[in-house]
């Protein structure tokens, strides 16, 4: 899995790796039952905080995507990419509908935004 | 120890500890073996055990079929192992290995024809002789104890960075200027290979008790089960690429080859033979002195690396670690500093996730 983040990004590191792993369980590249690198090593490779990789790995935690065991580390859990089946669906229709109309993704990812405030 | 920075730098490295560990420890321990024999010669039994088996002496010969037996098995490994210390060695892998097995095999031999003799000196009947089996136990650790250290002393890869540009045409992964990636793979076997390499292990484990329980030396088995959790750290490695370069660590975080990404002449992905080409399964060399970790036949990150050095490691998604490494040893050839940038990143301001 490649997993990147840009500091000069606006966006929270834990939310670009969060992000990241998310749309890999989504997309099928990583597989239920696979384990993610430990905190510690994906800190060190990026050069971030361990606590920031663990808040990543905690709000997945939370939404049911992994799960988090002393000593074995991050692992997906079972049918995790299953209860994003009807979210990627839905995004398949909206970027189909957001291609027809000439709309950038990006614009689109804004309108999704401000409707959640 | 190299001075030169040339990428081509060909010299073999570490040649004074080659010449070492490789040729003069061993003809050291060799020589103090054979001066302790001759002198004990005139003690021994007229006709001396030449072999044990399962229930004691069961071969016996003259003196000089004693010292001709020895000295061509002990001779033909000096000598073989002499010749390979010091005609190879340009990775620390081969090198530890190859020195390792040069200091240990003389030890092992020399421990082993000591305990022959120790066991009959002042006898008149070679049968009365006693079990060799202590002797044979203290050989093997002295001599797994000398390998290990001449390993251990055999010398790390003298850094040695690229010079050249990453070639034009090598794949790279598309990175923002102030991004940073890592990728990361899990190698090992398929989840069949797996359930059949677990079977081999108990049928193995179960014979080699089998086996000690026949011959009646624990002995036996020890010597024979030391081998299994060796062989089982090799089997799943985590495959790392980041800004240090290319890692991969065995199941218990040892063994682990690192190239950093300044040593990097370009990577690419190549189909692989385990059998082939590097003779097995594991972590190990070919022919050629191309480091491999190898777990299973099919695609592999192939690493080029200066002074004529070469890794290869089999992972599925080769391509995109290969990619992330061209890059990464890109930006390493360049002095683009990089700015650290821990901590405190989550108390930055807030905004849209990205997708």
């Amino acid at each position: 899995m490649l997993l990147r983040i840009d500091p000069t990004s606006s966006a929270l590191l834990f939310e670009q790796l969060a992000a990241q792993v998310r749309a890999a369980v989504v997309a099928g590249t990583v597989r239920s039952g696979e384990r993610l690198p430990a905190a510690r090593d994906l800190a060190e490779s990026l050069d971030i905080n361990q606590h920031t990789v663990l808040r990543a790995y905690q709000q997945l935690r939370d939404e049911g995507l992994l799960e988090l065991r002393r000593g074995r580390g991050a692992v997906v859990t079972a049918h995790a990419a299953e209860q994003y089946e009807r979210l990627g669906q839905a995004l398949e229709v909206v970027r189909r509908e957001a291609h027809a109309l000439g709309l950038p993704l990006s614009a689109v990812a804004a309108m999704i935004a401000t409707e959640e405030k | 120890m190299t001075t030169s920075g040339s990428p081509t730098e060909r010299r073999l490295p570490h040649r004074g500890r080659a010449w070492l560990f490789g040729v003069v420890v061993p003809v050291l321990v060799t020589a103090a073996a054979w001066v302790v024999v001759l002198r004990l010669l005139p003690r021994l039994p007229a006709q001396v055990a030449l072999h044990w088996g399962v229930d004691g002496v069961d071969r016996v010969g003259t003196h000089t079929e004693l010292l001709r037996e020895a000295g061509v098995i002990g001779g033909v490994s000096l000598v073989v192992l002499a010749v390979l210390s010091l005609a190879t060695g340009r990775t620390a892998l081969v090198r530890r290995l190859v020195l390792g097995l040069a200091t240990g095999c003389a030890v092992f031999f020399a421990g082993i024809l000591l305990t022959q003799v120790l066991l009959q000196v002042g006898l008149d009947d070679p049968f009365q002789a006693g079990s060799p089996d202590g002797g044979f136990l203290l050989t093997v650790v002295a001599a797994l104890a000398a390998g290990a250290l001449a390993g251990a002393l055999a010398g790390a890869d003298p850094g040695l960075p690229a010079v050249e540009a990453v070639p034009a045409d090598a794949p790279r992964t598309a990175l923002g200027a102030h991004e940073r990636a890592v990728w990361t793979r899990q190698a090992g076997p398929s989840g069949r290979s797996r359930r059949w390499i677990w079977f081999a292990v108990l049928v193995y484990a179960a014979a080699s008790l089998g086996f000690a329980v026949l011959t009646q030396s624990w002995f036996v088995a020890v010597i024979m089960l030391v081998i299994v959790p060796v062989a089982l750290t090799m089997l799943v490695w985590d495959v790392r690429v980041d800004a240090a370069g290319l890692t991969a660590r065995g199941s218990f975080g040892w063994p682990r080859q690192h190239v950093p990404a300044a040593e990097v002449v370009r990577a690419h992905v190549r189909d692989v033979s385990p059998i082939r080409e590097f003779g097995g399964w594991g972590l190990r060399s070919a022919m050629d002195g191309t480091v491999g970790v190898v777990v299973r036949r099919g695609a592999a990150i192939v690493v080029e690396l200066t002074g004529g050095r070469r890794l290869v490691v089999t992972v599925d998604d080769a391509a995109a670690g290969a990619a992330l490494l061209n890059t990464y040893a890109e930006r390493a050839r360049g002095n683009a500093p990089r700015t650290p940038d821990g901590g405190g990143a989550t108390a930055q301001g807030a905004g849209a996730a990205t997708v």
